[in-house]
């Protein structure tokens, strides 16, 4: 009995603790750094989904290559100045024709969809610049680190070579020192210009910009007449071979095309966010005057339980964190209904054994025994369905459904069998001083018994 | 009372009710799913952009909308390749614009010059959305394998979790027959969504698909309640040698879990009326297709799946 008041007392006041959590961490104090994450839907953004067109490409070659897409995708982005943005790579196409490799750039704020798209699919742009006579790599280094890209720019002088010219690149291992260094091969234009520029200028820096970015300043040591040329410079392995990927791919490894663009302002999620509130809000108040007029003081308990779910369920919304969107708000709403159902099976299973003369604390924990075949069974059919959803579901919308949802099942399996029995079995009286009026409590709203 | 709804009827109710007039209940349950499957033949469904690809705007016309008629026009004359533009009115001040897929910037920009109707309108864009038709159709495969293969779980699982029962029907036959009552709960939702769709108030769009996942998992764990219940009593019998007739088992199992039944799919269409009133635009229809097919689904449980046991039941014994 004490062992059971115990329990439920301490599940309450964690379930105020949690509460008092979402309270403060909403209120930027303690805990503020676990925000809720809002999908594209609820924040207003552009969403762009690209096919990239892997059929020339190598099924070895494939995952490296799109993981390159995804980074440099992701460069153009950051340049792009969007806050949290997300670039992911996806590989779907079930049943069509073979697999699809997929790219997802999600832009949250931003609204001019034109200006993202020519952003994300501009062709590369390599160019090899000299760097001015008197200016130095450190100085350059220097400005790069700081961020000051247009006083940068000035330090260089345009050589008209550029990444159209380049035919290959290789990553080679110094013989020496063993250091990685990236081989160039340019074309036939390339390999003129290169020659010229090698001849004129030995000693100078001819530096590589990629996507506006340096990427190193190798010194020409001689005229290269062949078209060859060796960018070396304290290189990691890594870095050499990110490089001579680059360089040969120039900054899209593989062609894009934009399948699905689309727009949200920010309006409409806000919307919606209002939305899902109120009609959270509104079924919860529903139920609960439901719970409390047809089961009594068992239902003031459903709606402690309830209460502990929903605090529950926010807060894993935040430490997981759960990226909400429309449809996973309203899976969570959906999740409350569900909860109570374990509730009711209890519930309807104590009347049972109460309407056979068993004392209330007899009654409760039978009434757990024989319910929870029943809310085992059906928690793990949904589960199941929920699993297959968000394993197939192939769209944010659906999988956010999923996993919300699928989440509340899994906590309302917890809060049903766990902080609702407690707390019932800590307030059941003692069977041999068991009075009417306390039955009465227990039992059905409309009936006597 | 066992449940508010049933209290008119409670005179005629007695725990065999259901059960003795099964036929009544069959035929029923056949023409309800008659009524859908002739709805889903003539009217079939209109897929959202989502699935079929193709532009969804949602425009916002802060001081005055544009008749429908001046749009329509307006965006036939700005794109001259397009044959079907659908315009739909969402709240007072909102459009809805659909169109075929549009090809490049250009035509992008022609579509959002001619939401001004020539700059005599400002609107404010809530959505913009241009989706390619290949992703679609993988959208739908992947639904409907999803769909089938959450039955085939559902089968499975069950007949697992029943493999102990006494009697004579065999523990897949429940898989079976719970599946069975599954299809009806989705041909109910089907059905009357294809045809809202056909009269234009919504369409198949990736929302209903989940709800019908929703509603399969739901709907079973309404059934498995009563199976459950089924099992157990059928345990009991055949502890105490009570010798009942399986008829006579359901017929009580059905009757002991009536009140959760009742009340829990009460619970769960509170939460869903409230979605679909305060819920926004966004899960109206969500909300819709969840609440006829949660109805659906206690119908079912308890006038079709439940008494389809004690059909099984006879054929096992021949």
């Amino acid at each position: 009995m004490w062992k059971h008041r115990l329990t439920a007392l301490f599940l309450i006041f964690f379930g105020v603790f949690v509460g008092y959590f979402l309270f403060t961490s909403e209120r930027g104090g303690f805990g503020s750094r676990f925000p809720f994450e809002l999908g594209l839907d609820l924040k207003g953004g552009t969403h762009l989904l690209y096919k990239a067109d892997v059929s020339k490409v190598s099924k070895s070659d494939k995952d490296s290559l799109m993981q390159s897409l995804r980074d440099t995708i992701e460069r153009r982005v950051n340049i792009f100045g969007v806050s949290e943005p997300l670039v992911q790579v996806e590989s779907g196409g079930i049943g069509s024709e073979g697999l699809e490799e997929r790219l997802i750039v999600e832009l949250p704020g931003v609204k001019d969809t034109e200006a993202a798209i020519k952003m994300i699919g501009q062709t590369p742009t390599l160019e090899f610049l000299l760097l001015k006579e008197g200016e130095t790599p450190s100085k350059v280094a220097e400005l790069a680190q700081a961020g000051k890209f247009e006083e940068l720019q000035k330090m260089f002088i345009p050589t008209g070579l550029t990444g159209s010219l380049v035919r290959r690149a290789d990553i080679e291992f110094n013989q020496t020192t063993n250091e990685p260094v990236v081989l160039l091969k340019f074309n036939a234009q390339g390999q003129a210009l290169f020659a010229d520029i090698t001849k004129k200028n030995i000693g100078r820096y001819l530096a590589i910009f990629l996507d506006g970015e340096i990427k190193s300043i190798p010194v020409i040591r001689t005229e290269i007449p062949d078209g060859n040329a060796e960018i070396s410079g304290g290189f990691t392995p890594e870095e050499a071979k990110r490089l001579a990927r680059d360089l040969t791919y120039g900054a899209l490894p593989v062609p894009v095309e934009l399948v699905t663009s689309e727009v949200i302002g920010a309006t409409l999620g806000r919307e919606v966010v209002h939305n899902a509130i109120r009609a959270g809000l509104w079924g919860f108040v529903a139920v609960a005057f439901f719970l409390l007029f047809w089961y009594r003081l068992p239902g003031v308990v459903a709606i402690i339980a309830l209460s502990l779910y929903s605090v529950l369920m926010l807060a894993m919304f935040k430490l997981i964190p759960v990226t909400l969107t429309a449809a996973g708000l309203a899976g969570f709403i959906l999740s409350i209904g569900m909860a109570v159902d374990a509730n009711i099976l209890i519930f309807e299973r104590t009347k049972e054994e109460l309407r056979e003369g068993k004392s209330i604390h007899d009654a409760l924990v039978i009434g757990f025994r024989r319910a929870w075949p029943s809310i085992r069974d059906g928690h793990l059919t949904t589960l199941l369905a929920v699993g297959i959803l968000y394993w197939l579901g192939g769209s944010a919308v659906i999988k956010g459904f999923a996993l919300t949802f699928g989440i509340g099942v899994l906590l309302s399996l917890f809060t049903a069998t766990t902080a609702s029995r407690m707390m019932l079995l800590s307030i059941s009286p003692n069977e041999k001083t068991e009075k009417k009026w306390q039955r009465l409590l227990f039992g059905c709203g409309v009936r006597s018994w | 009372m066992r449940g508010t709804l049933l209290v008119i009827f409670a005179s005629h109710l007695t725990s065999m009710h259901i059960i003795r007039n099964k036929k009544t209940y069959f035929f029923l349950s056949g023409i309800l799913a008659l009524l859908s499957i002739l709805s889903i033949s003539i009217y079939g469904f209109r897929y959202s952009t989502e699935f079929t690809g193709g532009v969804i705007v949602e425009a916002f016309y802060a001081d005055t909308r544009p008749e429908k008629e001046i749009l329509e026009k307006s965006i036939l004359v700005a794109l001259p390749g397009t044959l079907s533009v659908s315009i739909r009115e969402s709240g007072d001040q909102q459009y809805i614009i659909r169109t075929a897929h549009l090809k490049g910037e250009g035509e992008r920009n022609a579509l959002k010059e001619a939401l001004t109707v020539g700059g005599k309108y400002q609107y404010e864009e809530r959505r913009f959305s241009s989706i390619g038709p290949i992703f679609g159709k993988e959208l739908a495969t992947k639904a409907l394998l999803a769909l089938f293969l959450a039955s085939l779980g559902i089968i499975l699982y069950v007949a697992l979790a029943f493999s102990n029962t006494h009697g004579s029907v065999s523990s897949w036959k429940y898989g079976v027959i719970a599946v069975v009552g599954l299809i009806f709960d989705i041909l109910i939702p089907l059905g009357v969504f294809s045809y809202l769709s056909h009269i234009g108030i919504t369409e198949i769009d990736l929302l209903f698909v989940t709800a019908l996942l929703v509603i399969l998992g739901y709907c079973t764990n309404d059934t498995i309640v009563v199976f459950d219940r089924v099992r157990e009593n059928l345990r009991r019998d055949s502890e105490f040698r009570e010798k009942k007739s399986f008829e006579h088992i359901v017929g009580a199992s059905l009757w002991q879990t009536l009140g959760r039944s009742i009340n829990t799919v009460l619970t769960v269409v509170i939460v869903l009326v409230a979605i679909f009133f305060f819920g926004g635009e966004v899960t109206k229809m969500f909300s819709l297709a969840l609440l006829i097919g949660v109805i659906s689904g206690v119908y079912s449980t308890l006038f079709f799946s439940t008494p389809l046991l004690v059909i099984a039941e006879k054929f096992s014994k021949r």
